[in-house]
């Protein structure tokens, strides 16, 4: 039974964690930061990396259209997304790693909607 | 015990939005001895990994270094962005082989027919043919001759039983469109690749890939070994990048290679 544990567990955190990398993420930060309150305009549910855009305003209300690129479809779905999960108007709080060079992009690792749901995709570091 | 394992689980599936999954099968568990593995059948589905960890290649003929150099790859020491980077993968060009085993292999499948081996591949859906009907591999590639044959992605290849437990295949004869490795590798239309599938016991079949190219390294050297999990249920995932959508994903992520703000 502690064998086939360890092994259920090992397999989730695998499962969780493990993304369908299309290539290195050379041109994003490796520290992820939050972003609050941020509402989805669109998502494309594509291949070989979904996008999601959503609006995040600044303290005056001005808002910053930020692209952030995801998984495949395949593989958001197999950690439990799908094409509906971020649909336009909700909010939540994202976390992503930023662009290194400062453009509003990034990829995504979580989303946490205000009654208590998350959606993890990559490991927040 | 019942509800410390719970919430454990609890903790680790961590994706708690109430979505259908796909079905996915884990890999079976240790049960202790794997039942023996039958006699010339490696057929089925096999779960690899989904980044293949790579033996150390040698060193590169002038030649190849020449090549490698002109490599922008967007994985390993010189990954570069995507919109930087001349790798097929970006514009969803075939991996070619070996690329298709030593980049990922999540899933894969074989089928044996009488005359040959499929190999069948979860990543962009695409198979092999290996012939086990005794022909011989192409005497000529890319030459003038009119029994010359085109070189090809997946060059050409033949497979045969070594003993009862390891089918072995030779494959030659690549279009030099694609490389050997994700990290840039390249390999020359003249290489001779080898990959043994021995197996191991009913669940486990080990793969080992050596490539044979002069043209490219100084010497003959094995490139990975792995070895995969029999997954008899487990269903392919649509794993594919789509031209089109590629192309807008470029577009949309290219200011992220710029000089930014």
């Amino acid at each position: 039974m502690r064998m086939n544990v360890a092994f259920l567990v090992a397999f989730l955190s695998l499962s969780t964690v493990s993304s369908y990398a299309h290539h290195s993420d050379v041109a994003y930060e490796t520290t992820a930061i939050e972003l609050k309150d941020v509402t989805f305009v669109k998502t494309a549910w594509v291949n070989p990396h979904s996008i999601v855009t959503f609006d995040l305003k600044d303290a005056s209300g001005k808002p910053t259209q930020w692209i952030v690129e995801m998984g495949s479809p395949s593989a958001m779905s197999s950690v439990g997304w799908n094409r509906n999960s971020l649909p336009p108007g909700a909010v939540a709080t994202v976390d992503v790693y930023p662009a290194r060079n400062g453009t509003p992009h990034g990829r995504l690792a979580r989303v946490r909607f205000a009654d208590g749901r998350t959606l993890n995709y990559r490991e927040v570091r | 015990m019942t509800k410390r394992l719970s919430a454990l689980l609890l903790s680790l599936c961590v994706c708690t939005v109430a979505h259908a999954q796909r079905p996915i099968e884990p890999p079976s568990p240790a049960k202790g001895p794997s039942a023996p593995a039958p006699r010339r059948d490696i057929s089925g589905v096999w779960s690899g990994a989904a980044a293949m960890r790579l033996e150390p290649f040698p060193p590169m003929t002038p030649e190849g270094q020449q090549v490698f150099n002109e490599t922008k790859p967007l994985f390993g020491p010189r990954a570069v962005p995507v919109a930087e980077s001349n790798h097929g993968l970006v514009t969803c060009d075939p991996l070619g082989f070996p690329q298709n085993l030593l980049y990922e292999m999540r899933q894969i499948e074989f089928q044996q027919t009488g005359s040959k081996m499929l190999q069948l591949f979860q990543y962009q859906r695409t198979f092999r043919e290996i012939w086990t009907d005794g022909r011989k591999l192409p005497a000529s590639v890319g030459g003038d001759s009119a029994g010359s044959v085109d070189p090809r992605w997946y060059g050409y290849s033949i497979g045969s039983w070594a003993d009862d437990y390891t089918f072995v295949v030779n494959t030659t004869g690549f279009n030099e469109k694609s490389w050997a490795t994700a990290q840039g590798n390249p390999r020359s239309m003249d290489a001779r690749i080898e990959e043994r599938y021995r197996r191991i016991d009913r669940d486990t079949l080990e793969v080992t890939v050596t490539i044979d190219d002069a043209k490219t390294y100084t010497k003959p050297f094995v490139a990975m070994r792995h070895q995969l999990r029999l997954s008899p249920k487990q269903e392919f995932d649509e794993q594919l990048c789509v031209p089109s959508e590629a192309l807008e994903y470029l577009s949309t992520f290219k200011p992220v290679a710029g000089p930014g703000r």
